[in-house]
């Protein structure tokens, strides 16, 4: 437009109209922006795609955990008695193949997710930030204070992803989670959570580090909250695949059948651990075993047994128990 | 001057201040690391060991360097590794631990305890029970607020302090929140919300903030017990971070990277949590082993 007026002899104009409107426009917002008060919203600081950090943990969390190994982790009695029944084949069973994650493991799975927020059209404030976690499909819903979401009826039934709320203190967002279903502290080791667990997170991050410190409490399982820091790094254009899960026969097996191990024979899932030359009574667990001066008692434990003397050991104690079962059934 | 060219003049005053570095310190604010610390890490602190427990609490298998990215020449020196040195066959639990397991670059993910102190107003003082380490962050004299990632790309950071050592230099800045969204278009507090103050609050008190903390000038050591290397041209980024669990513990969180030109190929990122304690009576020096190299 304005070189055309400048051909047809009009008034000389060194801007186009539009852009000198523009630039009337710019200026007054950056007028406006010496003179007004601040915005009463600004952009999340977690938005985004984010990759898990494979530099730690990678080992209990790709493949899952070696059964049996529940090293560093506060667990209670109850809980290592039903992790030692566990059979890693129940993941094959049709019924727990497309199982989802807890709000609990997502995270910590190493899998792609999404963050995103939602702002009130009105008043620009967060009402909602949500979770999209690749694998299994997770998605999760944290409500901010600014949309007066109300927790569940005491009716309604707890849910993989729970009830979580959130407020930023700073630049750290502090979750809250509870309403969970009952489910597993890890996936392939058969460890419990309760469905009264709750977790608590602070998520922050540092340039394109994401770090969500993950806080699970369940006193019926641990001991005490088991603090977890999950790292993801930042991808600036990032995607995410599709998770179709449909339910196959992958070993044949009769009808109603779950694989599982009697309490006292552990000999086939002490193996992968035992490789790694972790001491049995260190794969048991418990928050002992979290400590530093937990390095003085494992150097005064004996060297693991072999297979022969363990699975020896074991058939008698399962031998004892069966006598002990039959004298009580007569 | 007519009225676009003083609203031109504002627009541009605005982008440039936008764009500007962070003014100085302003007169009053505290001017040592000590006085202007946004989070209190003194006192007595001990390691949670529940992630990579095998690789932490024991020394792992030789040749076992999973999740770290080394180079091929690094997995020559880590095959090198010499179990006879470390307690022979029962290696993994001897707790013969070679000093060089110690260095900067992972201390902080061995399982120890922490005494934390204050040596001087800008100096903070971290000694470690297992290993017998002392780490020194240093202030900068009168600016004890900063960015610390970007005054190493600046060059501002990583000039040598002497020989290299196990423990290096390490220069440490308070970051405060929302550095990420300052702009001239996000001014004053935004309450309640995850992030949005401009250049002009940028020193205004604020909750949250970490400690940051550049470490240079290191000896060459090991990121595992096992003989994973790091080299002395190796950079370590830590960040600190404060928190309270459910049950009113008290806890801080170290994400520690490590950039190592000769030995990694991508930056390896750990974290480590520690817990407070009422005071030091779990404190038990263990010395490392100076193994003959």
């Amino acid at each position: 437009m304005g070189a055309a007026r400048l051909q047809a002899g009009g008034e000389m104009k060194i801007m186009p109209k539009q852009i000198g409107f523009l630039w009337s426009a710019s200026a007054c917002i950056g007028l406006l922006s010496f003179l007004t008060p601040p915005p009463a919203a600004a952009q999340s600081l977690i938005d985004g795609y984010w990759n898990p950090l494979l530099n730690q943990d990678a080992y209990p969390y790709a493949g899952g955990p070696d059964p049996g190994d529940f090293s560093g982790l506060p667990i209670t009695e109850a809980a290592r008695k039903i992790a030692q029944q566990y059979d890693p084949d129940e993941q094959t069973m049709p019924e727990l193949q497309c199982r989802p994650f807890p709000a609990t493991y997502g995270p910590r799975a190493l899998s792609t997710m999404r963050v995103w927020e939602t702002l009130d059209p009105q008043t620009q404030e967060q009402t909602k930030i949500e979770t999209w976690i690749s694998f299994a499909a997770q998605h999760r819903v944290i409500w901010m204070p600014a949309s007066h979401h109300p927790p569940p009826a005491p009716s309604e039934p707890n849910s993989w992803q729970g009830y979580s709320t959130a407020k930023w203190v700073g630049n750290v967002l502090w979750v809250h989670t509870d309403h969970l279903k009952e489910a597993f502290l890890q996936r392939t080791d058969g460890l419990p959570l309760d469905d009264k667990t709750t977790m608590d997170e602070r998520i922050f991050r540092y340039g394109d580090i994401l770090v969500d410190i993950m806080m699970i409490s369940d006193p019926q399982y641990l001991s005490q909250p088991f603090v977890y820091s999950k790292l993801y790094y930042h991808i600036p254009q990032g995607n995410m695949d599709p998770y179709p899960c449909s339910a196959h026969n992958q070993v044949p097996t009769p009808q109603g059948h779950v694989p599982m191990h009697l309490p006292f024979y552990t000999v086939t899932y002490n193996e992968a651990f035992m490789k790694k030359g972790i001491p049995l009574e260190a794969a048991r667990g418990g928050e002992q075993t979290m400590f530093p001066e937990y390095q003085d008692y494992l150097k005064t434990l004996p060297p693991n047994p072999s297979f022969e003397q363990i699975d020896a050991e074991q058939q008698k104690q399962l031998a004892e128990q069966s006598a002990i079962m039959q004298d009580k059934v007569r | 001057m007519n009225f676009r060219s003083v609203l031109s003049t504002i627009t541009l005053a605005g982008v440039l201040a936008a764009q500007a570095p962070p003014p100085a310190q302003p007169p009053g604010l505290p001017d040592t690391g000590q006085k202007a610390a946004l989070m209190d890490l003194t006192g007595s602190w001990v390691s949670v060991v529940n992630q990579d427990w095998r690789f932490r609490m024991m020394t792992p298998p030789k040749g076992d360097y999973a999740q770290v990215p080394l180079n091929a020449a690094a997995r020559n020196i880590a095959d090198a590794f010499n179990p006879a040195l470390y307690g022979g066959a029962g290696y993994q639990t001897s707790q013969i631990i070679d000093c060089r397991a110690y260095g900067a670059a992972a201390v902080m993910h061995m399982p120890t305890r922490l005494h934390i102190t204050w040596a001087s107003p800008d100096t903070l003082k971290i000694e470690t029970d297992w290993g017998q380490q002392t780490r020194l962050f240093h202030f900068t004299p009168g600016r004890p607020y900063g960015n610390i990632e970007q005054a190493l790309r600046s060059g501002e950071l990583g000039t040598s302090h002497g020989p290299a050592s196990m423990q290096g230099y390490s220069a440490a800045a308070w970051e405060q929140p929302y550095r990420y969204n300052a702009s001239a278009f996000q001014r004053g507090p935004v309450p309640g919300r995850g992030g949005g103050l401009g250049q002009s609050q940028i020193n205004v008190d604020q909750p949250g903030g970490d400690l940051a903390v550049v470490t240079t000038g290191l000896a060459p050591g090991w990121l595992r017990r096992n003989g994973v290397p790091y080299s002395s041209r190796t950079r370590v980024l830590e960040h600190y971070q404060t928190f309270e669990d459910p049950t009113g513990k008290h806890w801080f969180d170290v994400t520690t990277e490590v950039i190592d030109p000769e030995y990694l190929t991508t930056p390896f990122v750990t974290s480590a949590d520690f817990q407070k304690e009422p005071d030091g009576l779990k404190w038990a020096p263990h010395a490392c082993k100076q193994v003959e190299k």
